[in-house]
């Protein structure tokens, strides 16, 4: 009953723009990081966010899941603006949107268990939340999450125990256990070896399924492989933005080129 | 536009400054060599009068030791519970800019205020013994215990709190999974630290009548009976090295 009503809203809301990004401006002090970007993400979208170093790409991806505040312009995910001033309602916003770090950023000195429970807190009311670091609390859940990533036995472990690639996993844990509508990624592979950076962006893609996931990326050909859409950004500007298989090489040369 | 300067300039600069700066103190403090050879003798006489120590007194010290370091449990504990909120409105990090400056005010403020001055305020309030001096500890633990927790809370990786705050964590929660499980070890030792201090505070809280060892302690001196004043600092000097052992030897369990 509650399904059948409830699909036709759903699909209706599917056609909505998960992320829209219009005319946003951000200055770090008087420094213009990125100029009047425009961006429109589509629900289960695969978007790869290339560029040199410095053209903006992880100040792009903080203002889509609230860390930073656009200076002109508004983002809006799932058509709310993000710049909601009543913090409950932000937060309710930002559990929408899950975000994967280059440096993982977990608490090192918490055992996994709670560092993939914080993908919960948005949920959990602080007693329960406090409860948890004492008495674990969602065990089942956060296993499930564990075994998804590959790491079912380090439930218990401390995080700072765990090799890079594995801190990354814990991170992914983190973000399943979450379950967003959106993903957001900042260079996750960048810190990790071949194998295990194809065995991450798999298990991004595919936890990421029928969300919509975007990812700032320095490796080509990682963009190519596991995203449809690439944009590039260059100075703080949107270069180009498309389907992977309309991009030409020419277009890719030049938003890598050394010269202004 | 800042021109170049050579490069002897800054270190000679500093050198200078140091040298003034400990010769504009020598100013103050009067030193005269005569004096000083003058006044040895008095030392000598008072070390002396000090030895043997008295020890039929051992069960006075005693019993005033037990009291000291209740004393310091309570108000080492007082002053804990009353520095975390100073301390976590003082944290850069963690509290709005508006509220940082006049908690920093707050802290210096009680900083400022002798032990002393503290004790002599609740012993007004409360009358002689062990309750004013048990509050004047808290109250002066404050000052440090605030100082010590705010730079455990600054030293956070920032990062990992932006990481819980995007999940739409709340600030609470931010501070339980994020802030607690970083500072608890290093915020353990400190107050650890204090509480130790804080038994050799007491005794000083003692020449103003707040109780403790430093109670009977002034009380033997104005009587001129030195041999059981040296009971009792030998009582305290005991103590304070067995607390420091116990207490670093926990620090280093909780660093672990
Ligand atoms: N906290 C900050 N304060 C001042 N300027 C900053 C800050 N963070 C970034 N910038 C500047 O903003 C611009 C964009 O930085 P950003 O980190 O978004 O680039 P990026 O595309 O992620 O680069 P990279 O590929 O090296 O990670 C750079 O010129 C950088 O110097
Ligand atoms: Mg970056």
């Amino acid at each position: 009953m509650l399904r059948l009503n409830r699909s036709p809203d759903r699909l209706a809301k599917s056609s909505e723009p998960h992320l829209q990004v219009q005319g946003v401006t951000y200055c770090y002090g008087n420094t213009a990081a990125l100029t009047d970007i425009n961006l429109t993400l589509y629900p289960g979208e695969r978007v790869a966010l290339i560029g040199p170093s410095g053209a903006g790409k992880s100040t792009l991806l903080k203002l889509l899941n609230g860390t930073l505040t656009p200076t002109t312009g508004t983002v809006s995910v799932l058509g709310v603006p993000l710049a909601d001033p009543n913090p409950r309602r932000r937060r309710a916003l930002q559990q929408q949107i899950g975000t994967v770090y280059q440096q993982f950023h977990l608490v090192e000195n918490l055992r996994v268990i709670h560092n993939v429970n914080a993908g919960q807190l948005g949920r959990w009311p602080w007693y329960q939340a406090l409860w948890s670091l004492v008495w674990p609390q969602g065990i089942e859940t956060a296993r499930q999450a564990l075994a998804r990533v590959g790491l079912p036995d380090k439930l218990y472990s401390r995080t700072d125990r765990l090799s890079g690639g594995e801190q990354q996993r814990v991170a992914i844990a983190r973000i399943l256990v979450q379950d967003p509508a959106i993903l957001l990624a900042d260079e996750p592979i960048s810190n990790l070896d071949p194998a295990r950076s194809h065995e991450v962006m798999t298990l991004l893609t595919h936890c990421g399924q029928g969300k919509t996931l975007i990812m700032s990326l320095h490796a080509l050909e990682f963009a190519q492989t596991y995203c449809e859409r690439l944009v590039g950004l260059r100075e703080g500007k949107i270069f180009f933005d498309g389907l992977v298989t309309a991009i030409t090489p020419q277009q890719i040369t030049q938003l890598y080129r050394l010269e202004p | 536009m800042k021109f170049p300067l050579p490069d002897w300039v800054r270190p000679v600069g500093i050198w200078s400054g140091v040298v003034l700066l400990y010769v504009w103190a020598s100013w103050g403090l009067n030193l005269d060599l005569d004096l000083i050879s003058a006044s040895w003798p008095y030392m000598v006489d008072f070390v002396s009068r000090l030895f043997p120590p008295d020890l039929t007194v051992l069960d006075i010290a005693w019993r005033a030791l037990i009291e000291t370091i209740q004393m310091s449990l309570w108000g080492t504990t007082l002053g804990a519970v009353l520095s975390l909120p100073v301390a976590l409105a003082s944290a850069r990090n963690l509290a709005p800019t508006w509220l940082v400056l006049p908690a920093n005010l707050l802290q210096n403020a009680i900083r400022s205020v002798p032990s002393i001055v503290l004790g002599l305020f609740f012993v007004a309030a409360t009358g002689l013994g062990a309750p004013a001096g048990t509050l004047a500890l808290g109250i002066y633990s404050i000052g440090y215990l605030a100082k010590f927790y705010q730079e455990a809370f600054e030293s956070v990786d920032a990062r990992s709190l932006e990481s819980l705050r995007v999940t739409g964590a709340s600030w609470l929660q931010v501070a339980q999974y994020g802030v607690l499980p970083q500072v608890l070890s290093l915020v353990s030792g400190y107050t650890l630290y204090m509480f130790e201090y804080n038994i050799r505070a007491a005794s000083v809280l003692g020449i103003v009548g707040a109780g403790g060892i430093g109670f009977e302690l002034v009380n033997y001196i104005r009587s001129f009976e030195y041999p059981k004043a040296t009971t009792m600092m030998l009582v305290l000097l005991v103590v304070v090295t067995v607390i420091d052992g116990i207490s670093s030897r926990l620090r280093r369990q909780l660093e672990k």
